[in-house]
């Protein structure tokens, strides 16, 4: 058994994967080797040393933690709603669209539109709600409970 | 995992966020600490730190309770701390799964005042930073943390035959360094 090997073994320390029979050889050369034994004290000394090793503490770490848990949790509900409330927007563009399309149709399709008065009035009724819908401004109203929404359309002058 | 952290998951589950605080509070500074070794600077590890506990909260369905608790938070910041290493310019490659075992640029190693009183407790601690960053982690979590080899591969993303590695290699590293400052004396406490 050599120097090298025993000082091999002392920095495996617990990791050691031998037999015990031949730790406790090494441990018995190390205890009369004047190069082993150094190294055996000191190994023994640094485990204890790493084991005593500080941790930190920041006193109001727990409850910044939290208050910014509290915050992303905020920002999720809100992200949830407007996430929500989009499709509904959604929605009404595409019915506004219908009409639209439907008077486009009409009209480049050389349909002979009546030139009536009525007809001219459907005609232009489609296409300015297809306009209206598409610009008008729609917000979210909460109904300050649950937490949910409800679409208003937004009629300027209007509270 | 302790029977009071399986409690404190499954109340945090049904939606309880201030029993998340008990978490904190069981395991910040070890977790600090921790961090603190691997960024080597107080400011960057307490940011570290929060955003470990809170990914940990986010992603707590993620977690298995028959595994301890402590691993998979550590496993956390870990990989947080060698983001924030890469984002400061501290690392000269993607350290990765495979742990860099090659010496960092200098940084400082200066323990943090506040943590260590005595003289030989700031060496040891600064002889531990001055190890490459796989050697450090894997010193803190087995020596201090008292995890197993097992738990550290997992929180790391590495074989266990790669963290016996590292523990063998700091050891000697460390053996030596103290040795040649004359500090084998008696341990501390």
């Amino acid at each position: 058994m050599t120097c090298a090997h025993v000082i091999g073994l002392i920095d495996a320390g617990p990791l050691a994967e031998y037999p015990r029979i031949h730790l406790e050889g090494a441990w018995r050369h190390a205890r009369h080797c004047p190069t082993c034994g150094p190294a055996m004290r000191a190994a023994a000394a640094l485990t204890a040393d790493l084991a005593a090793l500080p941790h930190g503490a920041h006193p109001d770490f727990t409850r910044e933690v939290l208050a910014r848990i509290e915050r992303i949790e905020a920002r999720a509900v809100t992200v949830d709603e407007e996430t929500t409330a989009s499709p509904r927007r959604d929605e009404w563009t595409a019915w506004a669209i219908v009409p639209g399309v439907l008077a486009a149709a009409l009209v480049t399709d050389g349909v002979p539109v009546s030139t009536t008065a009525t007809g001219t009035i459907a005609l232009a009724t489609g296409l300015l709600l297809y306009a209206v819908t598409l610009f008008m401004p729609v917000e979210r109203v909460s109904d300050g409970v649950s937490g949910q929404g409800r679409l208003r359309v937004h009629v300027p002058g209007k509270r | 995992m302790s029977a009071a952290d399986g409690d404190v998951v499954r109340r945090i589950r049904r939606g309880d966020r201030d029993a998340f605080g008990r978490l904190i509070e069981r395991y910040q500074g070890r977790l600090f600490g921790l961090v603190l070794m691997m960024v080597r600077e107080r400011g960057g590890a307490e940011d570290v730190t929060q955003e470990a506990f809170v990914r940990a909260y986010v992603q707590i369905d993620q977690y298995d309770v028959r595994r301890p608790f402590y691993p998979w938070l550590a496993s956390i910041a870990v990989r947080l701390s060698q983001n924030w290493l890469r984002r400061h310019g501290r690392t000269t490659k993607r350290e990765g799964a495979s742990l860099d075992a090659a010496p960092e640029p200098a940084t400082t190693g200066a323990a943090d005042e506040s943590l260590i009183a005595d003289e030989r407790g700031r060496q040891i601690w600064e002889a531990v930073a001055m190890l490459p960053s796989g050697e450090r982690t894997a010193v803190i979590l087995f020596y201090r943390d008292e995890l197993a080899v097992r738990d550290i591969a997992t929180a790391l993303g590495v074989t266990t035959g790669t963290i016996k590695t590292l523990l063998f290699r700091a050891r000697r590293h460390l053996r030596r360094h103290l040795t040649a400052t004359r500090l084998d004396r008696e341990p501390l406490s």
